[in-house]
């Protein structure tokens, strides 16, 4: 086989996988990330810009509790849990997802946890570790993935794990028009790394 | 429908097959690639004025897909969904697409499975493939010209069995 046979025939093998997705629900979930856009340049989200600043000090080497902070509310302590084993490995449950309403209380938590995390708030992205970094240290459950654990030791030197909690409202014209959608996504930064976020 | 969405539904007419295959051959497993291109590509249009001047804006899109470790919770499923590239993965076996080349794909390493899915799905030339993964041409064609090798013998390894069949 030439190099071009080998091509095509790679690519023939392919054929059968088709995007099915309806155009108009990607055009209304596109839509949903420019509400939420603008909503942020007019200062809706207010939540955003408090969480920086203590995301940021945990990056710095983990900071006390931003001042005045309090008590995580009962309906966080639901939607959410922080534990570390003996072996050290941080396990993060988010039982209710939607439930969460102040992403700063999970920062928080995960500061006093000592685990090399990071919550931002938006639609975020960061640089992966190098293409040699096979996961280890950072783990989710195979069903689902509302657990996730983090082993600090196993981690690269200096990675971060980052949460980027994203509300959306359901796109118009849906049958979800009642629904909230909330994305989180979460993964390794590579050390030295940024987050860049679209609120 | 306007001249800009007009342009995105073209747009996404002539790439999304692409960039699903291409996320395919990265994840293993085709309802993630649907759910990720399809995020992508909302991306995508809620930034297009930006994203329709990128040299390849289906490799902005097949790389933002990448680059997406999504959990989509909605409150009334109560689906969860939070995958990774940074988790272990398996093939998904009702992919659409032969397992066993799917696996050879995925064996690759990544810059060379990457150089391939450009070329063969995005349909990108070793010019632009360059530029979108920022390395010199050369480097390119020689990721392409190794991993061409490794697939070869797979390949024709699949086409025996089937014709034995």
């Amino acid at each position: 086989m030439t190099d071009n046979q080998v091509l095509d025939a790679l690519k023939d093998s392919f054929a059968g996988v088709r995007m099915n997705r309806p155009l108009e629900t990607v055009l209304a979930r596109g839509r949903s990330h420019r509400r939420q856009r603008r909503a942020a340049a007019g200062g809706t989200l207010v939540l955003a810009a408090g969480l920086v600043a203590v995301a940021a000090a945990g990056a710095l080497g983990g900071a006390a509790p931003p001042a005045g902070s309090e008590a995580t509310p009962p309906q966080l302590a639901a939607a959410w849990s922080v534990a570390t084993d003996k072996h050290g490995t941080i396990t993060v449950e988010l039982r209710h997802p939607n439930d969460i309403a102040d992403p700063s209380a999970l920062q928080r938590a995960l500061t006093a946890a000592h685990a090399p995390a990071i919550v931002r708030i938006g639609d975020c992205t960061w640089p992966s570790p190098g293409r040699g970094y096979g996961g280890e240290g950072f783990s989710t459950d195979a069903e689902g993935g509302r657990t996730i654990r983090i082993t600090p030791s196993k981690l690269p030197n200096g990675a971060l794990v980052v949460f980027a909690i994203d509300g959306q409202l359901a796109p118009s014209g849906t049958t979800e028009r009642e629904g909230r959608w909330v994305v989180i996504r979460a993964g390794v930064m590579a050390p030295g790394g940024t987050v860049t976020c679209e609120p | 429908m306007g001249g800009l969405e007009e342009d995105f539904a073209e747009f996404y007419a002539a790439y999304r097959d692409g960039c699903v295959r291409a996320v395919l051959a990265a994840v293993g497993d085709a309802a993630l690639a649907e759910d990720l291109v399809a995020e992508a590509f909302a991306r995508a249009w809620a930034s297009w004025s930006k994203v329709s001047r990128h040299p390849a804006p289906q490799a902005w899109v097949v790389r933002t897909a990448y680059n997406t470790h999504v959990s989509w919770w909605r409150r009334r499923r109560r689906e969860v969904r939070l995958d990774g590239h940074d988790a272990a993965a398996g093939v998904d076996v009702d992919a659409g697409v032969d397992a066993k080349v799917l696996a050879a794909l995925r064996r690759l390493p990544a810059r060379q499975r990457d150089v391939v899915v450009l070329r063969i799905f995005l349909d990108l030339d070793t010019q632009a493939t360059a530029r979108v993964l920022d390395i010199a041409e050369g480097t390119v064609r020689a990721h392409l010209s190794r991993a061409v090798a490794s697939l070869r013998e797979l390949l024709a390894t699949v086409d025996v069995q089937k014709d034995g069949r």
